[in-house]
């Protein structure tokens, strides 16, 4: 068998798409982590201070002039010139400068202190959520609560916020899920078998003394292969590289998944469907551990993206209309999944999409509780997501493998 | 000489509501070089496609070293090389690595085999060289080498000579020979060209319509090439082609 699939990687290891679709990856992975960067250092104290002088200063010694055009009751317009106050605007500038400072001061200190300070303001915060009764509110402050506290319990100094550490790695696994790993993976599935018929060389593959069985599973799994491996050596250069430039960050930190959900009865009264969460429902592991199911998850979803292709791959004739095919059904796929806020509050779709396997391209939306919220639902979560993508893999294939050999072949 | 290796007994095939072959019969003995000679359409194609496996017969069977190919084909194709229509390759591969990933499907070919098979088609200088960059008689060639990696006990090849140079012809036609007079290989060879049948094969079945209209033995009279020539040609047009030919 790996003889079977050591030609099937030959043959795409030849192939220009597999070093497009790795050029691809590695462009948009680079991107993402530029927009984590930027987005991580904007909110730096020392860059709010440099923000607010500046804002400071160019309001100083301007005025902003508002016209207004009124008519009078004889019918007559009249246009009007008001100085408008910048105070306010400078005020609240030199506001977030002193929060900004004071935060710089803070982080010179001792973090057990400042993170103990954090939990006297976030307990303050949660008496407020309590007293609104928003459960959602009050269910993210105690996690916060919870993870300052794992922190302080185990001694473990958390990475500032500000700075960029490879530990976003988790977040670029996350948009890589989200926006492209189904349509790369069937880049590189889908042409397997449709792509031998066009050029007639399943004829050679399959009349020679193997089984069309193994030739299905030995391109089964040299598509796996191949996609895994591009998928996780990607991810894995981007948590080498980031962590070389900015530093690794501490995987020790807690994380915070399986937050449950039941049903909201004043959303439901009002938009017809809602969730809230279980208050204390969600639990808290370390990073690695997320980082763990994380990538079983993404890598269950490839699987079932490899099923899938093959499945195509095994029922159109050609190559050509196998890529048109698996990319138009996984762009559809992955637009309604990016689109999910959208999408989730018309109901068919609410209803629908936990049952589909892109609703599970990216394991941390499913941890976090996102998707539940997106889709106001209940039963989204691991054991969901294990269960929806092994389903439709047996399902693809299952119909992919019994197309596969027992059809006629007249290419 | 006479243990069949091929067998095809009463085999029928028809594809939507067309009748593609209708119950044909034949069989291939050890070492023998069988003929199978008709229009384009005939119904060529489809019997090698259902004796390698690649379509299923709706009746009758087909056996080969004495394994039917419905129920026991990786036995059946052990010792088999075939080249169904044109020979196919992995344009981005050499020569070579073509070469490679059928003997790996084979399982058990050795380094030695795959250099003794590239001398025999004679693409030693180019075997390195992608096959997108061969011309269509070197393809030719490495099909060939292909069909013989298996050092096969039944060769099936379909038009072999098609798009061959005449030394190219010539070292097909040698290699064919030898292979069934030393090896004792049964050699299948569908074609439409006379000439091609003629000069190397001992029986032939003339196929039209899906259907065989007769197997003439081509031994014995092998010293006289013109005289076999003639009356393979009046046979054909005989049983095939004599309506065509008056009628127009």
């Amino acid at each position: 068998m790996w003889g079977l699939i050591k030609n099937e990687l030959l043959k795409l290891s030849r192939k220009s798409k597999l070093y497009i679709v790795i050029g691809f990856l590695t462009v948009f992975t680079a991107i993402q982590c530029y927009a984590q960067y930027v987005d991580i250092t904007a909110k730096a104290p020392e860059k709010v201070i440099e923000e607010c002088e500046r804002l400071i200063e160019n309001l100083k010694n301007a005025t902003v002039v508002q016209t207004v055009i009124q008519t009078d009751e004889n019918g007559e317009t009249k246009t009007t010139n008001i100085e408008l106050q910048v105070t306010d605007t400078i005020e609240d500038a030199k506001r977030e400068m002193e929060r900004a400072r004071r935060k710089l001061e803070r982080m010179q200190g001792d973090w057990r202190e400042n993170l103990k300070d954090e939990i006297k303001s976030l307990e303050t915060l949660k008496e407020e959520a309590i007293a609104e009764g928003n459960v959602t509110r009050q269910e993210s402050i105690i996690t916060r609560i919870n993870m300052l506290n794992y922190h302080l319990e185990r001694d473990i100094e958390p990475d500032e916020e500000y700075i960029m550490k490879n530990t976003v790695i988790m977040d670029i696994i996350t948009g890589l899920g989200a926006i492209f790993l189904a349509i790369v993976v069937m880049m590189l599935t889908v042409e397997t078998i449709a792509g031998e018929n066009s050029s007639g060389t399943i004829k050679l593959l399959l009349t020679k003394p193997v089984s069309r069985s193994r030739i299905y599973l030995s391109k089964f799994l040299a598509s796996l292969i191949a996609s895994l491996g591009v998928v996780i050596a990607v991810e894995a250069a981007a948590y080498l590289i980031i962590g070389i430039i900015f530093g690794f960050g501490n995987m020790q930190a807690p994380a915070a998944i399986g937050t449950k959900y039941v049903p909201d009865q004043i959303r439901i009264a009002r938009y017809g469907m809602g969730v809230m969460p279980v208050l204390g429902s969600t639990t808290l592991v370390p990073l690695w551990q997320k980082l763990i199911i994380v990538l079983a998850l993404q890598s269950l979803f490839v699987v079932t993206i490899v099923s899938l292709g093959m499945f195509i791959s095994a029922l159109v004739k050609n190559g050509i209309s196998a890529i048109i095919f698996g990319l138009l059904i996984t762009a559809v796929l992955t637009i309604i999944t990016t689109q999910v806020e959208g999408f989730g509050t018309i109901k068919a779709f609410a209803v629908t999409m936990p049952f589909l396997f892109s609703t599970y391209s990216a394991g941390s939306l499913i941890l976090t509780g996102y998707m539940s919220e997106a889709l106001s639902s209940t039963s989204i979560g691991v054991p969901l997501a294990i269960a929806v993508m092994t389903g439709w893999t047996s399902l693809f294939f299952a119909a992919g493998y019994r197309i596969f050999t027992k059809k006629d072949v007249l290419a | 000489m006479d243990v069949d290796v091929i067998e095809v007994r009463n085999v029928s095939k028809s594809i939507g509501r067309r009748a593609i072959i209708e119950d044909i019969s034949f069989e291939v003995k050890e070492g023998e070089v069988f003929g199978f000679l008709g229009k384009n359409g005939a119904g060529k194609s489809t019997t090698i496609r259902m004796m390698t496996g690649l379509i299923a017969a709706d009746k009758g069977n087909i056996k080969i070293m004495g394994h039917d190919v419905r129920t026991a084909l990786t036995k059946a194709l052990q010792q088999v090389g075939v080249i169904v229509e044109n020979p196919e390759f992995y344009l981005s591969l050499t020569g070579r690595e073509n070469l490679m990933c059928v003997a790996q499907m084979y399982g058990n070919i050795p380094e030695r085999r795959i250099e003794n098979v590239i001398e025999m088609i004679g693409l030693q200088d180019r075997i390195d060289d992608k096959v997108r960059k061969y011309s269509l008689g070197m393809k030719q060639r490495l099909g060939l080498g292909q069909a013989l990696l298996c050092d096969p006990k039944v060769l099936i090849l379909d038009e072999p000579t098609n798009g061959l140079d005449p030394l190219g012809i010539v070292v097909c036609r040698e290699i064919i020979r030898k292979m069934s007079k030393k090896n004792g290989t049964a050699v299948f060879i569908s074609s439409h060209l006379l000439s091609e049948i003629q000069q190397v094969c001992d029986r032939v079945a003339i196929i039209d319509n899906g259907r065989i209209l007769a197997v003439e033995n081509l031994d014995g009279v092998n010293g006289n090439g013109v005289q076999v020539r003639q009356s393979l040609e009046n046979r054909f047009i005989e049983l095939v082609g004599g309506t065509e030919r008056c009628g127009a």
